[in-house]
């Protein structure tokens, strides 16, 4: 079985998505040179795609020797993962349970998951940011935040 | 109006107590996320973007140019005393500005690096100010072949100037194109690749696209490392440099501006290649090579004046013809279209106050920040003692709360998300974003600059070779993607033949 480093195997992944952008702008009219219709631009951009990363497989397959032995990932992926898993539930939720609620959670995960803090140094940080930054944005810098759940208790 | 009354007028629009208040504000926000490794300008920028929403396009741009040159003097802060970079155009001030700390003498490098920040920013603003208009003249002369045509000869220096393989920086580019693509067409009205979602009908927008890359991207890619730093201790005195330390520095100074200055214009400059070339430039020059590595002074001049002229620089090409020479150009550009105002070569002469008044109004932030910079330097170095995993949190709170607040919708949170992620992968595969980000803002601009020049044509992509202007613009392209290609394979031959000859 033949081994692919990262650049090759980095290519092959971008060869496939510029065929998918160039088939999906398909459904779109590509039109003639002289009149270029709203599918031209996302046709050609993809088969460009395509066409640099079959030159960057060729380039890196000639220039064999320079495989790259170590993990993708760091030592402490996992605290990405947590991050990004984070952020993702803090998007869904936030209209729905409103900003002071998804920021005081997300500060409590991010500041005991990570690198974990004392549980009332996470708990009355948690709390001080999510109060601190709804009166300077909500309050002071009139920015628009879902309240949430808290409206029916609020109002 | 003579360039004498137009700078009277700038100045009379950037010493209004309002803008005075704003670029002080920009100035600090700057030189604070300088200091503060993970957050950069384009990231802050994007962020406090909402916040300007009540203010005039001139009091907004003002402000977020404080922030983008503010920047440049923070970082240098924490290449000295941290020996990490605040910012990746401080990278190289690492390499000698830390060594003077640990000779104690911290001091004059932190006080060289924000003079030499000085010159090299005023000396760029005066070229700011006659270059500018200069070219915005020309412009006037670019039909939608010539548009075009520049903007290609823009993406292929950036990708020409990246790290990395050409192809690498090539592909984003083509992809960064598609990405523009989203949105609906201008000329038929069709939503393309929107997924029916009504967010994504005005395009994918590049604040939080930015945010992503280089917000959310760098705190991944931090938290996977150690989250601990220390601060070097030592005793910050005598910030003026010596008679000797200026003898030493001057040259450096000077250069810096000239090389930072003209690599700012470029699309792909910008400060960190000018930090780079004016230190590769510095350790040929000097009579002392021998002491970089060990604490040149020069080292830390030359590179430090060169990334803030860059910084000024680099709204030349935004400001004249409306086309972003780096992402915090991209964002710029965006601000200004959120404002309102009309990118492109009639920017200046619609918008006097607007130009005028943040050219001048960067006279007054870069002298501010020279004053600021050295008594505040204990307190920067406090806050660099603030440990990264409080720092973080607080950095991503900011960050979706700036993606929410553009269109209080939770669609570009998530494109913010998407696009940390992508960030995140493309780092461990080195692609980088540059390219992605300002093919994304070129995308919109040259498909209306192509489709109308193939219309103009009848369809002949001849035209594109057939005007001076957009000839030269392409020829130049060409060259640059091709001549590195021909000189490796002549080299390659060259050795060949040695081998044979053996």
């Amino acid at each position: 079985m033949v081994r692919l480093d990262r650049d090759q195997g980095a290519s092959l992944f971008f060869f496939g998505i510029g065929i998918v952008i160039s088939l999906l702008s398909l459904q779109y009219e590509h039109g003639t040179f002289s009149a270029p219709g709203p599918g031209f631009i996302g046709f050609w951009s993809g088969i460009a795609v395509s066409f640099f990363s079959v030159i960057g497989f060729l380039v890196t397959w000639v220039k064999s020797g320079s495989k790259k032995k170590e993990s993708v990932l760091g030592p402490f992926w996992f605290k990405s993962f947590v991050i990004l898993l984070s952020l993702a539930g803090y998007a869904f939720l936030l209209e729905f349970f409103g900003f002071l609620i998804c920021t005081f959670l997300f500060m409590f995960i991010l500041l005991r998951i990570i690198e974990p803090l004392n549980w009332k140094v996470v708990f009355a940080g948690s709390l001080i940011t999510a109060m601190a930054s709804y009166v300077v944005f909500h309050v002071w810098l009139k920015t628009q935040l879902p309240m949430g759940i808290l409206r029916y208790l609020i109002y | 109006m003579g360039l004498l009354d137009q700078v009277i007028f700038g100045f009379q629009t950037a010493l209004q107590w309002s803008n005075l208040v704003l670029c002080f504000i920009g100035v600090l926000i700057g030189t604070l996320i300088g200091v503060l490794p993970g957050l950069g300008p384009a990231a802050t920028i994007s962020l406090l973007l909402p916040a300007t929403f009540k203010l005039s396009p001139t009091s907004a741009i003002i402000m977020l140019a404080g922030i983008y040159y503010g920047a440049y003097y923070g970082g240098s802060t924490t290449s000295i005393l941290v020996n990490v970079p605040g910012e990746a155009a401080s990278a190289v001030t690492c390499l000698e500005g830390y060594q003077m700390a640990r000779d104690g003498r911290a001091g004059p490098a932190l006080g060289i690096s924000a003079i030499g920040s000085f010159i090299g920013g005023t000396l760029a603003i005066f070229g700011l100010m006659f270059m500018a208009p200069a070219m915005a003249n020309l412009a006037l002369k670019f039909g939608p072949p010539e548009y075009f045509s520049l903007m290609i000869l823009g993406l292929v220096i950036l990708t020409f100037l990246s790290s990395g393989p050409i192809w690498k920086s090539l592909l984003m580019a083509a992809l960064g194109i598609f990405l523009g693509n989203v949105g609906i067409d201008n000329f038929t009205g069709i939503a393309r690749f929107t997924m029916n979602i009504p967010q994504l009908f005005d395009g994918i927008g590049i604040v939080p696209v930015v945010m992503g890359l280089f917000g959310v991207t760098e705190i991944l890619l931090n938290v996977e490392r150690s989250l601990k730093q220390s601060v070097y201790e030592t005793k910050i005195k005598n910030l003026f440099p010596s008679l000797a330390d200026w003898k030493r520095s001057i040259g450096a100074i000077i250069r810096g501006s000239f090389i930072g200055f003209f690599l700012g214009i470029l699309p792909g400059g910008g400060a960190v290649l000018s930090s780079f070339a004016s230190y590769a430039t510095e350790k040929k020059f000097s009579k002392y090579p021998k002491e970089f590595g060990k604490g040149a002074i020069e080292g830390v001049a030359g590179p430090e004046t060169a990334n803030n002229a860059s910084a000024q620089s680099s709204f030349i090409p935004l400001l004249s013809l409306g086309i972003p020479a780096n992402p915090v150009m991209a964002v710029m550009l965006g601000a200004l279209m959120i404002h309102g105002v009309k990118i492109g070569p009639m920017l200046i002469a619609e918008h006097p106050d607007l130009f005028w008044g943040t050219v001048t109004s960067m006279y007054i932030g870069n002298a501010m920040l020279l004053i600021l910079n050295l008594p505040l330097i204990p307190m920067w170095v406090k806050i660099l003692k603030i440990p990264y995993p409080i720092l973080f949190p607080l950095i991503l709170l900011f960050c979706i709360i700036g993606a929410f607040s553009l269109a209080n919708s939770i669609v570009d949170v998530l494109i913010m998300i998407f696009f940390g992620l992508m960030g995140y992968f493309m780092n461990k595969f080195e692609f980088e974003a540059a390219p992605l980000v300002l093919a994304m803002v070129l995308g919109p601009m040259m498909e209306p600059a192509l489709k109308r020049s193939l219309i103009l044509s009848m369809g002949s992509p001849l035209i594109f070779f057939e005007r001076p202007i957009s000839l030269l613009l392409m020829v130049s392209a060409g060259l640059l993607l091709l001549v590195p290609a021909l000189l490796r394979i002549k080299k390659r031959l060259i050795i060949g033949g040695i081998d044979n000859a053996d």
